[in-house]
């Protein structure tokens, strides 16, 4: 599976701003090290961005989810296997 | 000797205006700004005509906190910002457990709580935000402040309707006096929405009338309830001795409160809790009811509310001292009706100014009412004088510094 395109970082970057308030840049986003407690996402706002995701892309993330992802990355590859088929 | 508690900021959001000096020029106009309702379409309700505030939320409220915030709350913050910047205090306090937050609210987020019921509703429960959990609470403004502001000392909520504006204020002095060095108190409200009113229809307590330059009458023969309004008052409290050595300028002193609960109707008829309310606030200032330089009255309008209200103020202080009610002119906003009265005392005492009641055509006594025009005077000591539905009365005095 090739890997996930900028333009999604992009979208999770409107997400985060529509759900959590919060504006980040999509480079910082998509670094590898970046979580999203160092953007200032907080819990709930992670449950919020988590909701919208799921809207989004009529998947089902788990109910972990804005638990278990940490970095934006690992939110990333969560949507990624739900979209491809069951987490 | 308890340390005294003194406000050293004030900030407003009000139909007259977002600001404390936009509020207080607005009071002082004495005009009416009651206005059809535009919130939502009032079609289909009794209550049509309102006080409403006009609030850029985005230009005043950080995005992270506007995305999970009832309108109530977002008045609380920019009214909380306003009284900071009057206090010249900036967050973080140098500790900020001795820093505290007290709000009070009747409504709470209820525009937030129709929000989240429509769309459990509408959509199902996947569709209701996580932001749903606290966003509608009565608690929410007392956390977003102490939250955002870094206030970690004593916080707490009050809710006893309108009473709850001068409730705050006492109990922010309390705080004061048992160690704390520094407290936001206030009220906020956002009741402009159909499942806020609903509720209160039956009890007949709002005005029902269309026409925004009668609809709200208070102390006149033609007062038939009061109109809602929206909006915040916050206050910057701390010690005079805080107070002083930080440099800010002590705006008014809380110097007595009292506070009773009647409980026999949704306003005593008789006054004896609000005249008991008074008797406390005034031994618990050390002064005589002669010191009283003005009043700022509850103005219900609702009929017999009035008619205990003017009786209590009578027996008092009589008939010579000036007796207000400026809310007649941007409606009774709850909690925040009594915080918006007390905000426009401090400004009263400090200016020696009473702005006044925008029209009283036909008054229900001789009491000395401040009409149509502000009135200048020597003004040293006010009373503020609230009640809840339910039997809440509250009564607040404050003095100028320095007297």
């Amino acid at each position: 599976m090739s890997s996930i395109p900028e333009l999604t970082y992009q979208e999770l970057a409107s997400v985060i701003l529509k759900r959590a308030g919060i504006t980040v840049n999509v480079h910082r986003l998509c670094h590898r090290l970046t979580t999203f407690a160092d953007i200032g996402v907080d819990s709930l706002g992670m449950l919020a961005v988590v909701r919208e995701l799921e809207h989004r892309r009529r998947v089902d993330l788990g109910a972990m989810a804005a638990q278990d992802c940490r970095t934006p990355r690992q939110l990333m590859s969560r949507l990624h296997d739900a979209q491809n088929g069951g987490v | 000797m308890t340390a005294a508690a003194v406000i050293t900021g004030v900030g407003t959001v009000a139909p007259g205006g977002v600001g404390t000096r936009e509020f207080w020029q607005a009071a002082c106009a004495g005009r009416n700004l009651l206005a059809r309702i535009t919130r939502f379409d009032p079609e289909d309700n009794p209550v049509t005509v309102a006080g409403e505030v006009r609030f850029d939320a985005g230009a005043l409220i950080e995005n992270r906190y506007l995305v999970q915030t009832d309108r109530a709350t977002q008045f609380g913050l920019a009214a909380a910002d306003f009284a900071m910047a009057d206090a010249m205090f900036e967050p973080p306090a140098l500790n900020p457990f001795a820093a505290g937050v007290i709000t009070t609210s009747c409504v709470g987020g209820a525009e937030s709580g129709q929000r989240g019921l429509g769309k459990l509703w509408r959509y199902g429960p996947h569709h209701v935000s996580p932001y749903q959990s606290f966003a509608p609470c009565h608690a929410a403004t007392t956390g977003q402040v102490s939250v955002r502001d870094t206030m970690k000392g004593p916080c707490g909520v009050l809710v006893t309707d309108e009473a709850g504006g001068l409730d705050a204020l006492a109990h922010a002095r309390r705080a004061i006096q048992r160690g704390a060095r520094i407290m936001i108190a206030g009220a906020a409200e956002a009741p402009l929405c159909p499942y806020a009113l609903a509720p209160q229809y039956s009890a007949r307590m709002l005005s029902e009338s269309a026409d925004p330059d009668t609809a709200y009458l208070p102390f006149s023969h033609g007062a038939s309830g009061y109109v809602p309004a929206e909006g915040a008052a916050m206050f910057v409290v701390e010690s005079a001795a805080d107070a002083a050595e930080r440099g800010s300028r002590p705006r008014a002193v809380i110097a007595g409160h009292g506070a009773t609960f009647s409980a026999v109707a949704a306003y005593d008829p008789s006054g004896e809790g609000l005249a008991m309310a008074c008797r406390k606030a005034i031994a618990a200032a050390g002064c005589q009811s002669q010191d009283i330089d003005v009043v700022f009255a509850d103005a219900t309008a609702v009929p017999a509310a009035d008619r205990a209200e003017v009786t209590v103020i009578k027996s008092l202080v009589g008939m010579k001292v000036p007796v207000t009610a400026p809310k007649a002119g941007y409606g009774r906003a709850y909690a925040s009706a009594s915080a918006l009265d007390a905000a426009t005392a401090v400004l009263s005492l400090e200016h020696g100014i009473i702005p006044p009641i925008p029209a009283l055509a036909e008054p229900i006594d001789e009491l000395d009412f401040v009409i149509g025009a502000p009135r200048r005077a020597e003004l040293r000591t006010a009373l503020v004088l609230a009640r809840g539905y339910g039997g809440m009365n509250s009564a607040l005095i404050l003095r100028r510094p320095g007297h």
